[in-house]
């Protein structure tokens, strides 16, 4: 027999902040109440079940006092984050440097690129 | 051995080392701080008092007076700024109107000139903003608004040029007379630059003057069992309100003395702000310069007697000053005691300390120049140009300025207006500031509105560069007052993720 | 006012021309002054409505304003339909600029605009130059409030800077401000910054917040302070400040929700070596007071019309500097209304401006802009304006002479988010005031 649980979240999705309620079972959101659109129902399924955020950070440049903006291209599981800043530290881009350049690819086998988003000559 | 060991580059010490300079005498002058003026100098009024205020007869009547009267014509010769803007000692009922009656006498008596009682229409006239209620004023024309640290610098960088050394990051341990000299033990306690940090020696002068401010007393009591006072910190707390303020007032504005001191006053400053303050409370130490929610709401109160709508949203500020005080006999202690041949104090140099400073270094350094039989240098140089600020130069000298050195036409601080030009002369002046607070006080960038948020990042890269340190190493103020912790990798730690969605 | 439309040869000439040690005369049809994201739409905007000498003026070394430092994402959904990070975002602007041959002067600040209009400008390879304007677009975005301003008592050692300047130290110096930090105020760059630090291994203890609702959205308090377990104190406010070198330790009090001041007796002693400032920002208009435009108390910006003209003509007024964004989307878009109008200015001379009517802040609205409307306003026109508090379910009431001409519903509105309406011209034609109220349909907390 799957045990009941229940998660609560506050949707970021828009300023009302809607308090969501996900039922969970067997690891699975099976129910989201307390939501006034649709975007709730998804939101709370993501927070409960893989909460995903796209990272963005910082590494150096070889011979500049400015570090290189960067970001994954897409959302990545939130519990990898850690992993991600640390596989970012160990980096040292040599310029010159292009926005989109790929700095990081599959980072933590998430399947994102982490790429630069500032120019450097 | 030197000469003369001047311990605090205050305006004290640094009004000595100017006129000292003049005479073929090897002058060092050492203080605890980075920079000079970091004690009282930096945090007080900063007002030429005209002198109607000391008990006549005393040293500070004396000395008011001559200092008084020499600062318009030092502030041309050593280029720092100076406004003879008047003062009013306000009677804010006709209860009060004895008390100014009383101070125009004491003035008169002490010689002070052009003193005179405005009555309630010609001083609402001159100061609209004024309260209402005010029935008369005592106008002091002679009274006047200076830049402390300006000055200071002035007096230093004169004396520097003219051959005197200024050594920072020194502290005064003790002092001892041995065989007619005076042996003063001192500590390095500098920055990471200092190659002598963290040693001590025995520094040994024919003379010393002891113009260590709130460290004065104890100094004293090494050199003199005498002479026996103690020096207490009485702290004065400030607020500065914005330049879109500073013409509030024109003449700085006094309410009638207290047993505490002058009281609050409201005044423009030299820099065009408006100046709120201060109160006089005792403080433990010399490094209790902290400020108070109740200090600032009290001068607010006070001063509000004077303004009745102190914008006080507008403040960008607020700071807190120390007074060296003698509290059980607040004359100034000036010369040497009798037990203590060549030892020079200048303690219980408060208000009106900034307005005396330079007649007391005149007379102090004419006494020791005939002491040692000094003659005056072949060649000495008497005058110092201004430093140039870009936000006071017409179109003209501008254009001229930026074709000379591209650099000041590179704005850092967008408040204050001040350029690259600025800081870097600062940094390489004849007393090298170090520091982001030194940058500060010497050009202003950084004093303004956004209290340095855009400038500083600028700021710490030009002293990095130009005294050859890491950007991470750039200190505010003295060692320890570190700006940063280092470049990116210098903590280990990985940022920790919570899940969320508490049950 | 008369206006000379100089050519692009004009313009390369009068560039060619700058002599050092003189006072240069440089004439444009429209100056910008700030290259931040306002300024860069604006000059793209009056470029392409067919103005093409056009020059920015930016004080630092490159464009791009704030976008340089705000490394995070979430720029541009409304403009370019994705998520970039502020250089991207910047970057995007630039190259725009840079392909229609906008002129840019790096270094270049302005130090006064006089009568004509005309732009005192200083800069390392200008030197001194006097700007010719057929107008002028203000551009200068904003600062940061400070300690001072807060008024916090306490000692003045190292380790206290606001959010921004924090975030330029990491992101522009790669230097990092602090390790064990406590956060005043829970403006969004402070909690953007709480992040990056957390990301370069410092501790970001605790964020403080004065009042009961944060002043930043709540998608950064859940991505940049739940997700990293950084607590939100709201009601609380930092009393003192201790150490004598470096800061050692704050002091925390809760502050009275009814009366919004710190509670005696209950300060306790934060062991920290850092405090970051995030308590709001204010426009930069120095400048603009200067020269003598008339300001706005509430939105402490330009007072302009619906074309972002301040009151003086051929002078205009964009984005943070007019008010505080929290998109800057939005602020692009404001810019490019204010090069369009600039531009139809150069081309036609300023409109009518006799019976405007005057837009006025009501009950619950802290500012409106614009606090103009023209005769010449067609279609409708939009209007952006602050709540001062939370409502739930509100309705924005639209009155002219005191009687209701238009309502709005809303789902929610608060202080942390700018609203707007559009209100057909006609509905406010003919009338002396227009008054923009806020109703709560549900009762706040």
């Amino acid at each position: 027999m799957s045990e009941k649980t229940y998660k609560h979240f506050i949707c970021v999705s828009c300023p009302v902040g809607c308090e969501l309620e996900v039922t969970m079972e067997d690891g699975v959101a099976t129910q989201v109440t307390g939501y006034t659109c649709k975007r709730g129902i998804e939101y709370g399924i993501d927070e409960a079940t893989d909460p995903k955020r796209v990272v963005t950070s910082l590494v150096n440049v070889k011979g500049k006092q400015m570090p290189c903006s960067v970001r994954t291209n897409q959302a990545i599981p939130k519990r990898l984050i850690p992993d991600c800043v640390e596989a970012l530290r160990g980096i040292e881009l040599t310029p010159p440097v292009k926005i989109g350049d790929v700095v990081l690819k599959d980072v933590c086998g998430t399947g994102a690129n982490v790429i630069a988003t500032k120019n450097f000559d | 051995m030197h000469d003369v060991l001047i311990i605090g580059a205050g305006i004290a010490g640094s009004a000595c080392a100017h006129f000292l300079a003049r005479y073929d005498l090897d002058v060092l002058v050492i203080d605890a701080e980075y920079d000079i003026a970091v004690g009282t100098t930096r945090a007080n009024s900063g007002i030429v008092h005209s002198g109607y205020d000391p008990e006549p007869g005393t040293l500070k009547a004396k000395y008011n007076i001559e200092g008084a009267h020499m600062y318009p014509k030092l502030a041309e010769e050593l280029g720092f700024e100076f406004r003879k803007n008047g003062s009013l000692i306000v009677a804010f009922s006709e209860e009060e109107r004895p008390a100014i009656e009383k101070l125009l006498a004491r003035g008169i008596e002490n010689g002070v000139e052009g003193l005179r009682i405005m009555e309630s229409e010609e001083l609402h006239q001159k100061e609209p903003n004024l309260n209402p209620d005010a029935v008369a004023a005592l106008w002091a024309p002679t009274g006047g608004i200076v830049d402390p640290y300006g000055a200071c610098l002035a007096f230093a960088e004169t004396a520097a040029r003219n051959g005197v050394v200024f050594r920072f990051g020194t502290r005064a341990e003790d002092v001892e007379l041995k065989d007619g000299i005076w042996n003063v033990t001192v500590s390095y306690n500098g920055d990471a630059t200092d190659a002598l940090k963290g040693t001590s020696e025995v520094l040994q002068a024919r003379i010393v003057i002891n113009a260590a401010g709130l460290d004065s007393g104890r100094l004293n009591g090494c050199a003199s069992k005498a002479e026996d006072f103690k020096i207490t910190p009485r702290v004065g707390e400030y607020l500065l309100l914005d330049k879109a303020h500073g013409t509030a007032f024109d003449s700085t504005i006094f309410q009638v003395p207290t047993k505490n001191g002058k009281g609050v006053l409201v005044s423009p400053t030299i820099e065009g702000n408006l100046i709120i303050g201060p109160n006089a409370v005792v403080r433990e130490s010399a490094d209790d310069t902290w400020t108070t929610n109740e200090g600032l709401a009290q001068i607010l109160r006070e001063a509000s007697k004077t303004w009745t709508k102190i914008p006080s949203w507008d403040a960008i500020t607020n700071f807190a000053g120390l007074r060296p005080t003698c509290v059980e006999s607040p004359d100034f202690h000036l010369g040497e005691p009798e037990d203590a041949p060549g030892f020079f104090n200048i303690c219980g140099f408060d208000s009106p300390g900034l307005t005396a400073a330079p007649a007391v270094g005149k007379d102090f350094a004419e006494r020791i120049a005939e002491k040692l039989d000094a003659t005056e240098k072949a060649e000495y140089i008497d005058h110092r140009d201004a430093p140039r600020h870009i936000a006071k130069m017409t179109d003209e000298e501008l254009a001229a300025a930026i074709a000379e050195d591209p650099a000041w036409g590179a704005v850092v601080c967008r408040c204050e207006c001040v350029s690259e030009a600025e800081i870097v002369e600062a940094l390489r002046s004849p007393v090298p500031a170090k520091t982001a607070d030194a940058i500060k006080w010497r050009t202003r960038a950084g004093m303004g509105r956004c209290q340095s948020g855009f400038c500083l990042p600028i700021t710490m890269q030009l002293i990095a560069k130009e005294h050859g340190v890491d950007l991470a190493d750039v200190n505010k103020g003295r060692d320890g007052s570190f700006l940063t912790f280092g470049h990116r990798g210098c903590f280990d730690r990985l940022p920790e993720v919570e899940m969320g969605g508490a049950q | 006012m008369t206006t000379k439309l100089t050519t692009n040869a004009a313009k390369a000439q009068a560039t060619k021309l700058t002599v050092l040690g003189e006072i240069n005369h440089m004439e444009v049809d429209i100056a910008i002054v700030g290259g931040g994201a306002a300024g860069l739409a604006a000059a793209n905007a009056a470029y392409d409505a067919g103005i093409t000498n056009v020059a920015i003026f930016e004080r630092e070394t490159a464009t791009g304003g704030i976008l340089k430092q705000c490394i995070h994402n979430g720029f541009g959904l409304h403009r370019f339909k994705e998520e970039l990070s502020g250089p991207e975002y910047a970057a995007r602007e630039h190259e725009a600029a840079v392909e229609r041959g906008i002129q840019i002067n790096y270094q270049a600040f302005v130090l006064s605009i006089e009568e004509g209009p005309l732009l005192r400008v200083i800069s390392p390879t200008l030197g001194m130059t006097h700007v010719h304007a057929g107008a002028i677009i203000l551009a200068m975005g904003s600062r940061e409030r400070t300690r001072g301003m807060l008024q916090i008592p306490g000692t003045r050692p190292a380790g206290i800077y606001t959010a921004g300047t924090a975030q330029h130290m990491i992101n522009l110096e790669g230097i990092i401000p602090g390790r064990e930090v406590v956060m005043l105020g829970s403006g969004d760059i402070g909690l953007i910054v709480a992040r990056r630090l957390a990301y370069e291994g410092a501790n970001v203890k605790m964020v403080l917040n004065r009042s009961h609702f944060s002043g930043g959205l709540r998608r950064n308090i859940v991505q940049c302070l739940d997700d990293y377990g950084i607590p939100l104190r709201l009601l609380h406010t930092i009393t003192n400040v201790y150490g004598k070198n470096r800061v050692e330790a704050v002091g925390v009090s809760q502050v009275d929700k009814a009366t919004k001041k710190a509670i005696p007796g209950t300060e306790e002693i934060i062991p920290c070596d850092t405090v970051l400032l995030s308590v709001g920002l204010i426009p930069e208009n120095e400048l603009a007071r200067a020269a003598g435009i008339v300001m706005d108390r509430g939105s402490k910006g330009a007072l302009v019309d619906q074309t972002y003209q301040t009151s003086i003509p051929g002078i205009f007024s964009a984005g943070n500097v007019l008010h505080i964004h929290d998109l800057v989307d939005f602020v692009s878009e404001e810019g490019e209304g204010a090069g369009r109008a600039a531009a139809e200015y150069v081309k036609n001379g300023g409109a009518e401006r006799a019976e405007v009517v005057e837009v006025v802040p009501g009950s619950g609205v802290s500012y409106v802009v614009p606090q103009r409307v023209t005769p010449a306003a067609q279609g409708k026109v939009l209007m952006r304006f602050r709540v001062r508090n939370i409502y739930k379910k509100p309705t924005v009431h639209v009155l002219a002479d005191g009687v209701e001409v238009k309502k709005f519903k809303r789902q929610i509105l608060i202080p942390a988010e700018m609203a707007e309406i559009k209100v057909d011209a006609e509905l406010i034609a003919g009338h002396k005031t227009i008054e923009v109220t806020v109703e709560a349909g549900e009762p706040n907390e």
